[in-house]
């Protein structure tokens, strides 16, 4: 299991579509993962970084006042496996000394596990898969 | 308090923007509110109302499934003000016999409500003061094309 930080979100010039770019949080040189996201869950990633308050709960705040509300916390996200163009995330939660696994997209995996600033991880053998390395720009 | 279901969504002509067409749903009148949503919400609670099954689950599925793991259940949700051009609702949770009442806006908590099969709830005051009789709405959406 490696754990991942939250890089950037970049646009695909071919489908115009939002990509969240994760980077390997401890290695030299550092691997990215490119994951295309909706463009919803992409503006609550940058709401979640920007830190800013909405004048309304927007849906990944709701999310989380559910949460909060029912005193479970998000501790950790993972992402397991990448299958048929798609990659399959969990949310590990924390309710009353158990722990809960939830089955969710890693666009909205991202977006929670920002307002918890809880870490993510990914399996070895996706990132092995999956994983490039950008040279630094001079 | 009055009952209301989605009845359907339009894209207002001068904005764009979803439109939400709810109505009353046990009653002769069938008065209607109105309420602009996001893109986003408009198509979770679209796709519910056209009952399309996804590979993967949406954002507010995921929701639902976060209670469910919870032990909690959504029990209703509650539309209770208008302030400053916007709606204001609340969703019922309950938990070990225990009550929450979380904030929420209208689109997400029609959005949960329709996977719960929970009722929607309306402040009568709220319908008297924003509602319009059916024929009226029409005019009222300016609806697209």
């Amino acid at each position: 299991m490696i754990e991942l930080i939250f890089d950037s979100i970049k646009i695909d010039k071919n489908t115009t579509s939002p990509v969240a770019v994760l980077k390997e949080l401890d290695a030299d040189p550092k691997r990215n993962m490119d994951i295309w996201i909706g463009e919803n869950e992409a503006s609550a990633i940058k709401a979640a970084l920007a830190g800013q308050d909405t004048p309304r709960p927007m849906t990944h705040d709701l999310i989380k006042n559910i949460m909060d509300g029912l005193s479970a916390t998000v501790t950790a996200m993972y992402i397991n496996k990448f299958e048929e163009l798609t990659f399959y995330a969990t949310l590990k939660l924390k309710s009353k000394g158990e722990e809960i696994d939830i089955d969710s997209r890693p666009s909205d995996g991202i977006a929670i596990a920002l307002r918890y600033n809880a870490p993510i991880y990914v399996e070895d053998n996706v990132i092995k898969e999956k994983g490039y390395i950008v040279k630094e720009k001079e | 308090m009055v009952e209301m279901k989605p009845a359907y969504i339009k894209a207002d002509n001068t904005s764009n923007y979803p439109v939400l067409i709810l109505e009353e749903k046990e009653s002769e009148s069938k008065r209607v509110l109105l309420i602009w949503i996001g893109e986003s919400e408009a198509w979770a609670i679209d796709s519910q109302l056209k009952e399309e099954s996804m590979p993967r689950p949406m954002t507010h599925d995921l929701m639902k499934n976060i209670v469910e793991a919870l032990s909690a259940t959504v029990t209703a949700i509650h539309i209770y003000a208008f302030k400053e051009s916007t709606y204001y609702a609340t969703l019922k949770l309950k938990s070990d016999s225990e009550e929450y009442d979380i904030d929420s806006r209208p689109s997400d908590a029609i959005a949960l409500a329709l996977r719960c099969d929970v009722p929607i709830y309306l402040d009568e005051a709220v319908l008297e003061q924003n509602g319009f009789s059916a024929s009226e709405v029409m005019k009222n959406i300016r609806s697209a094309s």
